[in-house]
């Protein structure tokens, strides 16, 4: 439980409805408090490798988890995806890919590009929290970055 | 003499009349030298025994009054007989007592005497007496006398062997009259019948040059040769009737392989022309299709002396066919160049040699599509010709028809297969677009859903207090309908996604996969459930899993309300095909509907009784459809349903 | 020991001498036993089958003794021969031959007279043996006992010499008749 204040959550999704169910969801959770929300694919590459907005960050602590949407315009989310397993800094952190639809094809793309994990959104809210919360859980608690 | 048959006869006939000379005498020379020889190796014996017996009594009194002297002179008396070599008389003691040399050679003469008797020593006849005189023994006589034995038999074989030669001579000189009168009329035969086969002349004949068994063998010869001669000639005769009957045969054989490779008229006409143009006999051959619109005929192929025309391009008037109507109705027509108007084409026929020609209809069916025309100088066409012309414009016609018949069907699959591709296009671009709409569906339709669904859950959670009880209920209603649409979007997507899926094809564990499903979904229903044996299939695994999870939750859920649900498994292997089935004791439905039972989204019982969206069976007969297979089932309300599928042996979608 | 051996030696040269004597006994006792077997006698003088063929030696008891020896057990002709020693005066029937000795050729022509042209073989050893009368003399000649015979005087006594006899006589004296 000491760990929780260097907890940090990425939440990358461009619905802001779907936003809000997912940190309200966290923060019932308790994983709210250092969790950072990004409403597209090319503001998470940013925060990610610290550019634009977010240059002055410390590219030496990535998030400890990201929460990922599928379907965002620009940048997609199988092209973040894809750029954070291609990078020698990002490519440990855990990736939760959330989808409203279980398409095979991002199913398939998804697994290929090294997803850690992948889930349906369902459309019941109270399923939907609980699966997002023992999906965060799991990979917060478990997963520790090396270094 | 040159002919090797006869000489071998000769030496043959000569060998063994010297043969039979050689040996009759050599047998009669052995018998008579054996027999001489004998008796006079006997004659001899006997007489020196008689000699030796006058000798041994003459000198019997000299021996008993011991004197020599007239023993010697009896001896002395035996230079009457040359032939004795040598004599001596011997006292009973042994003692020489006298004695007697034709050549005064003492050492020749034995010591002591040897017993009675004659032998032979070195070419020499020793021959001992005893002197007996009133039973006593008085002595001994020896004689050697000349043994001529081996002097004669030399004399005997000189004699023989001039005999011989005598003899044999003159069995040459028989047996060499004798062959010329055999052997001579033989070695004319003999090179008859070589010029016979060298030459294959049947008419040459042996000479008859005597009345014997040769003679008569130069008969048989003469009759087997016109034998001979007559039968080639019939055989050359049913040879070339053989050939043509070939030729014409060939011809008809390669109008029909040219007509089975679809080769086309033109190809066909091109490659038969010359060869019937030979087995005609004439000078040219055409073959000549009509255009009746233009009252016109056209060259397919045409074959002259000397080249073969093949292809379009010459044309002239229908006239030059003689009475069409009458080829319409298979009439060959004869045309005399001279009867038509004088023109550039008669001209063309008349330099190429043709003066009369025959127009034989080449028909398909009651269409008269065309003419074979051949002719020559001459005037008469023999009836074996026009009906070798007939075949092969029978056959021609045959295979321009077919030649034209492929044309027209290949330009049909032409289009047929331009019109599939255009259709294929479109069906991909609508797959596409179909694709797209799905997933826009799934993504697009869900999230506003999600919304309502999460934020009247928050209105819930947050004003719960603010809410009287018909504000809390309104709530729920609102949720539970956005839930139940969020269900119909996630089975119609999952519909559409059967039918677009690409199907695998790998051995299937059916009844694996059945167990699992039931684990999966057992817990939750109270029924019992028999599992019996399943046969293996082929198939996508995941979709035929997909197939048993709706099948059997449907039986688990139409039998749950019952007091003892039951539900049975089961498959079996046909000739074909193995069908699988899946048997409860529930809600069942009524055949009426049966119709509706597959549909999407059509549902024979109310939403408050079983829940559920109407998707299931329509996925699994789209899965099952698409494994080449087929659904069915029967049921009663209230009496259970049976649910069976098929799947083919092999794979065939 | 030098008479010894010269006694030695004169032993020896009376033995050779007395063999040499023995010897021409023994040679005229054969000589007259096969004499028998070339002359033939009247078929009457030989008397039947089985009747001795007597041989009377007269004047040589030697020769007789040697005879008897010798033709002991023997025959000619058939007849077993028998030897007769006789003296002069004896009788004279019986015999087929008759050998008168040198002792006695005195007696000769008594013998003969006595004989008178019976078929009896004389047969002598003396010189004036055929002019006697003697039908076969016998003589030696190189030591050799060899015999003369006069085939006339045979023939007064009816007797015909063999000439196969006369063959190997040394001399034939007088004529066939």
């Amino acid at each position: 439980m000491s760990n929780f204040e260097e907890v940090e959550i990425l939440l990358v999704e461009d619905n802001t409805m779907d936003a809000e169910m997912t940190q309200r969801a966290l923060r019932k959770h308790n994983f709210g408090n250092r969790m950072h929300w990004v409403k597209d694919g090319e503001e998470a590459l940013d925060y990610l490798f610290c550019r634009g907005a977010y240059a002055q960050r410390d590219a030496r602590r990535p998030p400890r988890l990201v929460l990922l949407d599928i379907k965002m315009p620009k940048v997609d989310g199988i092209e973040v995806l894809r750029q954070v397993k291609a990078d020698e800094r990002t490519r440990t952190v855990p990736v939760v890919v959330m989808t409203s639809s279980n398409e095979e094809r991002d199913v398939v793309e998804s697994y290929r590009l090294g997803v850690n994990s992948y889930i349906v959104k369902p459309v019941e809210f109270a399923s939907f929290l609980e699966v997002v919360a023992s999906i965060g859980l799991y990979w917060v608690l478990t997963n520790r970055v090396p270094g | 003499m040159s002919a090797p048959a006869s000489k071998s006869i000769r030496s043959k006939l000569m060998g063994v009349v010297l043969l039979t000379v050689l040996a009759a005498l050599l047998i009669a020379l052995g018998a008579v030298v054996a027999y001489d020889l004998r008796a006079y190796h006997r004659t001899l014996v006997a007489d020196l025994t008689t000699q030796a017996e006058l000798l041994g009594q003459a000198s019997a009194p000299a021996l008993a009054f011991d004197d020599p002297r007239a023993a010697q002179e009896n001896l002395a008396l035996l230079k009457f007989r040359p032939q004795i070599q040598s004599a001596a008389i011997y006292t009973a003691r042994g003692q020489r007592f006298a004695s007697y040399e034709r050549r005064g050679d003492k050492e020749a003469l034995p010591r002591l005497p040897a017993a009675e008797g004659a032998r032979i020593e070195h070419r020499d006849l020793l021959l001992y007496k005893r002197i007996v005189k009133d039973g006593e023994i008085l002595g001994t006589v020896y004689l050697r006398s000349d043994y001529e034995l081996y002097e004669r038999a030399f004399d005997y074989l000189g004699i023989g062997a001039v005999a011989i030669a005598v003899a044999m001579l003159g069995a040459w000189g028989m047996s060499a009259r004798l062959q010329r009168g055999l052997t001579g009329p033989l070695a004319s035969i003999a090179g008859v019948a070589q010029r016979v086969v060298q030459a294959r002349d049947y008419s040459q004949r042996a000479e008859k040059l005597s009345d014997d068994e040769v003679g008569t063998l130069a008969d048989a010869f003469n009759g087997m040769l016109s034998e001979i001669e007559r039968r080639t000639r019939e055989l050359e005769g049913v040879n070339a009737a053989l050939a043509k009957q070939a030729g014409r045969l060939h011809l008809v054989h390669e109008v029909d392989r040219a007509i089975i490779g679809e080769a086309k008229p033109a190809a066909i006409a091109g490659a038969v022309l010359p060869r019937l143009r030979e087995l005609l006999g004439v000078a040219r051959v055409v073959v000549n299709l009509f255009d009746h619109e233009h009252g016109q005929v056209e060259w397919l192929a045409a074959a002259g002396r000397h080249r073969t025309h093949v292809g379009p391009g010459v044309r002239y008037s229908m006239r030059m066919m003689g009475d069409v109507e009458r080829l319409r109705r298979g009439e060959p027509q004869l045309i005399d160049i001279s009867s038509l108007p004088p023109g550039p084409e008669v001209e063309a026929l008349r330099s190429s040699g043709v003066l009369y020609y025959m127009a034989v209809p080449m028909r398909s069916g009651e269409e008269l599509i065309g003419a074979l025309s051949f002719g020559g100088e001459e005037r008469v066409f023999p009836e074996e010709q026009l009906a070798i012309a007939r075949e092969v414009a029978d056959q021609l016609a045959i295979a321009i028809t077919q030649a034209r018949l492929f044309e027209r069907v290949t330009r049909h699959a032409d289009e047929l297969e331009s019109k599939v591709k255009e259709r294929t296009v479109q069906l991909e671009v609508a797959n596409r677009e179909l694709e797209g709409f799905s997933y826009s569906v799934s993504h697009d339709l869900r999230a506003p859903l999600r919304a309502i669904n999460g934020y009247a859950l928050m209105l819930e959670e947050d004003y719960a207090a603010t809410l009287d009880a018909e504000g809390r209920r309104l709530l729920g209603v609102v949720r539970a309908s956005s839930e139940q649409m969020a269900r119909l979007i996630d089975d119609l997507l999952a519909f559409s996604q059967v039918g677009r899926k690409q199907i695998s094809r790998v051995p299937v564990d059916m009844a694996a996969l059945a167990k699992e499903v039931l684990s999966e979904l057992k817990p939750q229903a109270p029924a019992h459930v028999e599992l019996r044996e399943l046969p293996p299939a082929d198939g996508d695994r995941s979709l035929l899993r997909q197939v048993w999870a709706n099948l059997v939750g449907n039986a688990l859920k139409y039998s749950s309300k019952r007091e003892r649900p039951h539900v049975e498994i089961g498959g079996r292997i046909e000739e074909r095909e193995r069908i699988y089935w899946v048997r409860d004791n529930g809600a069942g439905f009524d055949m009426r509907y049966y119709d509706k039972l597959f549909g999407v989204f059509q549902r024979l019982h109310r939403a408050e009784e079983f829940e559920g969206t109407g998707v299931g069976l329509a996925i699994v007969q789209r899965i099952v459809v698409r494994h080449g297979g087929r659904v069915w089932a029967e049921g009663a309300p209230g009496e259970g349903a049976c649910f069976r599928f098929a799947l083919p042996m092999e794979a065939s979608a | 020991m030098r008479l010894r051996l010269a006694a030695m030696l004169a032993g020896l040269v009376l033995t050779a001498t007395c063999w040499a004597q023995a010897t021409e006994y023994q040679v005229k006792a054969a000589f007259l036993y096969k004499f028998g077997g070339y002359v033939e006698w009247p078929a009457d003088a030989l008397g039947g089958a089985g009747a001795p063929f007597t041989v009377g030696v007269m004047g040589a008891e030697e020769l007789a003794a040697e005879l008897s020896q010798i033709t002991s057990g023997r025959s000619t002709s058939g007849h077993p021969i028998s030897v007769r020693s006789l003296r002069p005066g004896d009788p004279l029937e019986g015999l087929q031959v008759l050998f008168v000795g040198r002792d006695d050729a005195a007696h000769l022509p008594q013998i003969l007279d006595a004989l008178h042209g019976r078929p009896v073989l004389v047969v002598t050893e003396s010189d004036d043996g055929l002019p006697d009368g003697s039908m076969i003399n016998f003589v030696l000649v190189d030591d050799k006992v060899r015999f003369d015979i006069a085939p006339a005087s045979a023939e007064h006594g009816n007797l015909r010499i063999s000439s196969r006899l006369l063959a190997v006589a040394r001399r034939v004296v007088g004529g066939q008749s």
